[in-house]
């Protein structure tokens, strides 16, 4: 029972910190690796409001989540679109962007600025306490990422079926060119797609936080999750990096309850490397059997 | 036909190296950014180099301190060097260890430019990673600058190593303890327990690097001597998000007492943990964030009763067990206007103390002379007495007035208390809400 109950949390945790990389790579075809320096961001972003200027802990949340969103649509429209189709180009471009993030977040004595060093900063937990299933202890916070986790899935399956938006997105991600030639702007939508990808990133941030501290480093772990449960399920697909969160979350817990705790990072990086011996595309991926059809 | 780069073109690319220069110059500017204390043009200045990695908790402990040891000198007339009164000046730099990714060679590159361009007279502070401080001792011996480690550095491997060519590395020392230190304190707290609770089972828990488990494993080894039965262990990836598995183990193997090494902040998750499930185990050992002096507020009170390991001991409110610890704790306060954390903190603001000493004895910069006077340096400090082994590695025992102290602290209503050792305890041991 621990395993299923703490199985299904971690993989709601993984499937969260991969869902707005998951949906900018399948819109715009953008390996955004400044999603995890986004996740960081608003964690700090957050706490600064909170703590630094007092205000209302929700208030502060949605002001981070605005920041945060603009910021993704800046970050493509000033920086990612100059090099879009060059694949070796985003990574390096993105990758830049979320190194000096991540390491902004550090400096010190520069206008005044500390740095955010330490294990000092923490977001409170939306809910106190602590309830039982079947025997198993599990706060109110745990509860939450689960919730949290089925509002994103049915909010974004809705999105993208009933929402005008949604459905260029659905077309962007089945055929960027025949979308375009039906009049939908690729740009636009990319732009759109990394607002929405960069507040994902900052809802999973916002939820997640409250169960440890925030730290800069976190932002390189979060980024790696992504790109784990996103190849492995299948760049791109919704329904793959669901499935690969919860093969994640459900192996690591089981690892860790069955016993074998320290090689909970072997198993999962054994996964990686069976899944795509034997799906190279991932689970749900498409892209190298149409090469290899080609 | 030849393609021709348009006007715009051009400027595009004049603009994006204008762009690129100005980064880097910035760059430069802001590395270079390091000199502190004295604000003197003082040819004649001691100058200390302070390397420290300045994005961990470590580098910043030991920058706080050495600054601060630094102004009080400097505020109180100076270094007496020979008759004149010459103030401190700090040359501090970013050795960047405990980043993620610098290798030990970036690190031995900072400090080799330090030694060479800033004409340091002495260095101290870190780097805290074992691993470059071991590496640096051939780099202090070749150019033979004095010189004290203060932060972290914790393996018994460091003193090992100067033991074995004393005259080669004759101008290293360590101001910082080691494992071997803080394991025989736990063992002697973990006894303190068992008489005061009558507990007998542990279970010991460590992240999988080789540090943290060497730790976990001399607690056990130990522990087990003094009659504790280990009733279970486990290691755990470096950072984990979910420590569900081991609280659970640890509340089924019937432990009363969780020692726990980890040295991530990602173990924040796992104290909450322990307290949300109500863990029928006291939580004991070395865990970052109930070392940050804002920790109870931090992790929403669910640090109490938690024992750490404070470190060198004197970073405590309340310590006065040598009329100095009081001073530093006041001073930090007042300078920073937040408490220290333990790590670092002490050993380095005694470190520059002990430089100040040795060259007032001395009377002039001789490097070799300075080595001399550092090994028979025998002098109160903020931590406790003060002396070298003749491995060149500071004594740490259980009396202050005797040797240096490591402290191991106890949240208690939202206050770090000091249970260990009991010459500079300010508090008695408790046990978790849910175990009273």
């Amino acid at each position: 029972m621990d395993v299923l109950i703490y199985g299904l949390v971690n993989s709601v945790v993984y499937m969260l910190m991969a869902a707005g990389f998951t949906l900018v790579y399948g819109v715009s075809r953008l390996p955004n690796f400044a999603h995890g320096a986004l996740y960081v961001l608003t964690g700090f972003l957050t706490w600064t409001f909170v703590n630094s200027l007092n205000l209302n802990y929700f208030l502060s949340i949605v002001i981070t989540l605005v920041i945060v969103s603009a910021l993704g649509a800046g970050l493509y429209a000033f920086v990612l679109k100059r090099v879009r189709g060059m694949p070796v180009s985003e990574i390096i471009v993105s990758f830049a962007i979320a190194l000096i993030i991540l390491e902004g977040l550090r400096l010190q004595d520069i206008g005044g600025f500390k740095g955010f060093i330490g294990s000092s900063y923490s977001l409170p937990a939306f809910l106190q306490g602590t309830f039982s299933i079947a025997g198993v202890t599990l706060d109110y916070q745990r509860l939450l990422i689960i919730v949290v986790g089925v509002v994103v899935v049915v909010g974004m399956w809705v999105f993208t079926r009933h929402q005008k938006v949604g459905l260029a997105f659905r077309g962007m991600a089945q055929d960027e060119r025949a979308a375009m030639m039906l009049g939908i702007d690729s740009d636009r939508m990319a732009v759109v797609a990394l607002a929405v990808g960069s507040a994902l990133a900052g809802v999973a941030a916002v939820t997640i936080y409250p169960l440890g501290q925030i730290t800069a480093e976190s932002g390189y772990h979060v980024l790696n999750a992504a790109l784990a449960v996103c190849i492995v399920g299948g760049l791109g697909s919704w329904m793959g990096a669901i499935l690969a969160s919860f093969i994640f979350g459900f192996a690591t817990t089981a690892a860790a309850f069955f016993g074998a705790p320290r090689y909970q990072d072997v198993i999962l990086f054994a996964l990686i490397i069976l899944v795509l011996i034997v799906r190279p595309s991932g689970l749900f991926g498409r892209q190298k059997e149409l090469e290899e059809r080609v | 036909m030849r393609f021709r780069p348009s006007f715009d073109s051009n400027l595009n690319k004049v603009i994006l190296i204008i762009a690129i220069l100005s980064v880097a110059v910035v760059g430069v500017f802001l590395s270079g950014c390091g000199s502190s204390g004295g604000g003197s043009a003082d040819d004649d200045a001691l100058v200390i180099g302070i390397t420290v990695g300045r994005a961990s908790i470590y580098g910043q402990n030991s920058e706080y301190s050495a600054k601060l040891a630094a102004d009080e000198i400097n505020a109180a007339g100076g270094v007496d060097i020979g008759g004149k009164k010459v103030p401190i000046k700090l040359e501090i730099v970013d050795t960047r260890d405990e980043e993620p990714g610098v290798p030990t060679s970036d690190v031995l590159l900072t400090v080799e430019k330090l030694l060479l361009e800033k004409g340091v007279d002495a260095v101290t502070g870190g780097p805290s990673m074992s691993e470059c401080s071991m590496a640096l001792l051939d780099l202090y011996a070749k150019y033979k600058v004095p010189n004290i480690v203060a932060s972290g550095t914790w393996t018994p491997a460091w003193n090992k190593k100067v033991a074995e060519d004393p005259e080669k590395y004759k101008y290293s020392f360590r101001l910082s303890g080691h494992v071997a230190y803080w394991a025989k304190d736990a063992a002697a707290l973990l006894d303190q327990i068992k008489e005061e609770f009558g507990f007998d089972k542990l279970y010991v828990s460590s992240s999988d690097a080789a540090h943290t488990q060497a730790a976990a494993g001399a607690i056990k080894g130990l522990a087990a001597e003094n009659g504790w039965t280990v009733v279970g262990e486990e290691t755990h990836p470096m950072g984990s998000s979910d420590y569900s598995a081991l609280m659970t183990d640890v509340a089924k193997s019937g432990a009363q007492v969780l020692f726990w090494w980890d040295c991530k902040p990602e173990v924040a998750i796992g104290i909450k943990q322990w307290y949300d499930m109500e863990v029928p185990a006291m939580l004991f050992g070395f865990l970052n964030p109930l070392d940050e002096p804002t920790g109870w507020d931090d992790l929403d009170g669910k640090v109490v009763s938690a024992i750490q390991f404070n470190g060198e001991g004197g970073s405590l409110p309340g310590s006065d067990f040598t009329p100095l610890t009081s001073k530093f704790f006041d001073g930090f306060v007042a300078k920073y206007d937040t408490e220290p954390r333990g790590c670092g903190n002490v050993p380095t603001y005694s470190a520059v103390y002990a430089l100040k000493e040795a060259y007032e004895k001395v009377g002039s910069k001789d490097k070799e002379k300075i080595a001399e006077a550092i090994a028979e340096i025998e002098m109160v400090t903020a931590g406790g007495y003060l002396k070298f082994g003749e491995d060149h590695q500071a004594v740490y025992g259980t009396n202050p007035d005797e040797t240096l102290v490591g402290q191991w602290l106890q949240w208690q209503d939202g206050k770090r208390v000091c249970i260990y050792p009991p010459a500079a305890a300010t508090g008695q041991i408790q046990l978790p809400p849910w175990m009273q």
